[in-house]
């Protein structure tokens, strides 16, 4: 009996075609897929119950603090604004922990690998960068919303004469957009550091010198040098200091430098974010991965 | 089809790929065998925009990766079993990557019964084992139904059933279309997935051909026994045969066939007991082939060491 052999690998191959009806990637798309990953992580979600748990806890203390002093001495007893104010000391942990979620956010995607995959999946490396910056902007966003709100609620609950439906007072509300683009804006300043040295140890690190030691340091050098100008501009352009001229309508009243108007606050802060973030997407889209 | 020209990568002083040039045709697996450091894994990454070439292309469809409106549907890729989240569980690192091109939860789900990881896929990654890596890796390059696989060294650390999946995987494929393009660095494996081979020694292509004009191209051995070795090697001696004693019954000779040779044994009235051809073997090939382009080479065996 005769046989024939098939040889399918000198056979003349058919071409594979792609479906082209099928969606390919985009911008929401790639979104998307970005909040997932943060949702998918424990590290985010530890981050977050702390965040929120923290500024309640220490709004509640604040609060039960002034009704203390208020009823001891009325002398003590603040108006509704400063009450707020008060009540939100918990979004400056906030900003470390949110903001050390934006260093991880893209840390870990070195630290493990996985950020070969996010490029295999999404080879535009500044859509994907964008898509990452906009999950994580609605993730800081959401948290440090239900932070600010449960706050006011339970400082309005203990404190007089801070009153729930004071949070549609135009100054109030004001105050608790700020803090709250604030904790946004600082979530991207360590995605930035993190994209910019891809190391979390580091990110943090940085991010946390940023906001609690610069401020120090640049104290100390204003006293040695006898209140020098430049020093003073510095104090005027350190995080901290920005933060505080956003957030606080009386920002500057027991400050050592002057108080910035709310907008040059804003810019600020907005060039302290840009830098990190425009380095790091630099060194994302040039370099290996 | 994948298409590199005069393509280098270069990191400091070393040329990781040194100039190559190749097209892959669909319907082919095809192999990309090479010495360890030889550049294989750097044109994978290269190909696929995770490295960026120092000159030279590389291209999919004549368009590079990242211009491609679906880049999951163009390359399925597998570049490292680890490339993944360990906090994450093998279906959610699935379902973000779909979640990039809008693909379906039932692809998901499909592409998580073909691969055989449903018993593990609702369980974090950090407790797979590189053989299920593997797995994870190609379920994620196949989910997006790709015109083109990339696979480097897929067979590592995968069980001898997992191994024969994987290589059937590449001929259904290939059978189905598409480009296939596996590396390894194993010969064995090459000569039983692979159509065609591209052979790669310290950056460079050394061989470029299918896998049978390969295995042709090698000389012809032949394994003679016989009492009267001095005899027969006399008569066998000429231009272009050579002949090398392997005991004192035994001779290999190179460049005659079997059937003159035992002519001239009739001839010579020498008695052969044996006359078996040797087959080259595609690691005699290989061996051959890469012998000077080897970067990394082992030491001495171990009893050599020892004396």
């Amino acid at each position: 009996m005769n046989t024939t052999h098939i040889n399918t690998a000198t056979a003349t191959p058919r071409t594979f075609t792609i479906d082209s009806t099928l969606s390919g990637v985009s911008f929401l798309a790639a979104a998307r897929s970005e909040f997932a990953k943060l949702k998918a992580l424990r590290t985010s979600w530890w981050l977050s119950i702390i965040t929120v748990a923290l500024g309640v806890f220490i709004a509640g203390a604040v609060a039960f603090s002034f009704q203390q002093f208020a009823a001891d001495d009325s002398a003590m007893a603040g108006d509704a604004l400063q009450i707020a104010i008060q009540g939100q000391a918990g979004s400056y942990f906030a900003m470390i922990l949110l903001g050390s979620l934006g260093v991880i956010a893209i840390t870990t995607e070195y630290s493990t690998g996985a950020i070969r995959s996010s490029l295999t999946a999404v080879p535009q490396r500044f859509l994907l960068l964008s898509a990452k910056g906009l999950a994580l902007v609605i993730w800081t966003a959401a948290v440090t919303a239900v932070m600010v709100l449960l706050s006011h609620g339970l400082t309005s609950i203990i404190a007089e004469p801070l009153s729930l439906g004071d949070i549609f007072d135009a100054e109030i509300a004001g105050m608790y957009a700020a803090s709250w683009v604030s904790v946004v804006l600082t979530s991207l300043l360590g995605f930035g550091l993190g994209l910019l040295l891809r190391s979390s140890a580091g990110g943090i690190v940085i991010l946390a010198v940023i906001m609690f030691v610069l401020q120090m340091v640049l104290s100390i050098l204003y006293g040695v040098t006898g209140n020098a100008a430049w020093v003073e501009v510095l104090m005027q352009a350190e995080y901290m200091n920005l933060v505080d001229n956003a957030v606080n309508p009386n920002a500057g009243e027991f400050s050592m430098v002057p108080a910035l108007e709310a907008w040059q606050a804003y810019v600020g802060l907005l060039i302290w974010v840009a830098v990190p973030m425009t380095l790091g997407a630099l060194r994302f889209s040039h370099r290996d991965a | 089809m994948i298409t590199a020209e005069n393509l280098h990568k270069r990191y400091g002083s070393k040329n990781a790929v040194d100039g190559i040039s190749f097209q892959l045709q669909p319907g082919k697996v095809t192999g990309f065998l090479g010495p360890n450091g030889s550049g294989k894994s750097t044109t994978m990454r290269m190909a696929v925009g995770l490295d960026r070439p120092t000159s030279g292309s590389i291209t999919i469809d004549g368009k590079q990766f990242s211009q491609h409106k679906a880049p999951m549907r163009t390359v399925g890729a597998v570049l490292d079993a680890g490339a993944t989240h360990p906090g994450r569980t093998g279906k959610s690192h699935l379902k973000v990557l779909a979640a990039t091109h809008g693909i379906s939860a039932s692809r998901v789900q499909h592409v998580i019964e073909l691969t055989g990881l449903g018993e593990v896929a609702g369980k974090r990654i950090k407790g797979y084992s590189l053989g299920m890596n593997q797995r994870l890796g190609i379920a994620a390059a196949l989910l997006g139904d790709p015109a083109v696989l990339m696979f480097d060294e897929p067979v590592n650390g995968l069980d001898p059933e997992g191994v024969r999946w994987v290589r059937s995987l590449a001929r259904q494929m290939a059978a189905e279309g598409r480009t296939v393009f596996v590396s390894s660095h194993l010969m064995s494996e090459m000569s039983q997935t692979a159509d065609h081979l591209i052979v790669l020694g310290r950056g460079r292509i050394i061989a470029d051909a299918p896998i049978q004009e390969l295995l042709n191209s090698g000389e012809q051995r032949v394994l003679v026994r016989t009492e009267q070795t001095s005899d027969l090697a006399n008569a066998l001696t000429a231009r272009d045969v050579s002949i090398s004693h392997i005991d004192a019954e035994t001779l290999q000779v190179t460049g005659l066939d079997p059937r003159s040779i035992g002519r001239r044994a009739l001839e010579a009235q020498v008695v052969l007991h044996e006359l078996t051809p040797q087959l080259t073997t595609l690691e005699d090939e290989y061996m051959k082939l890469t012998g000077d382009h080897v970067e990394y080479r082992s030491g001495g065996a171990f009893e050599e060491a020892a004396q």
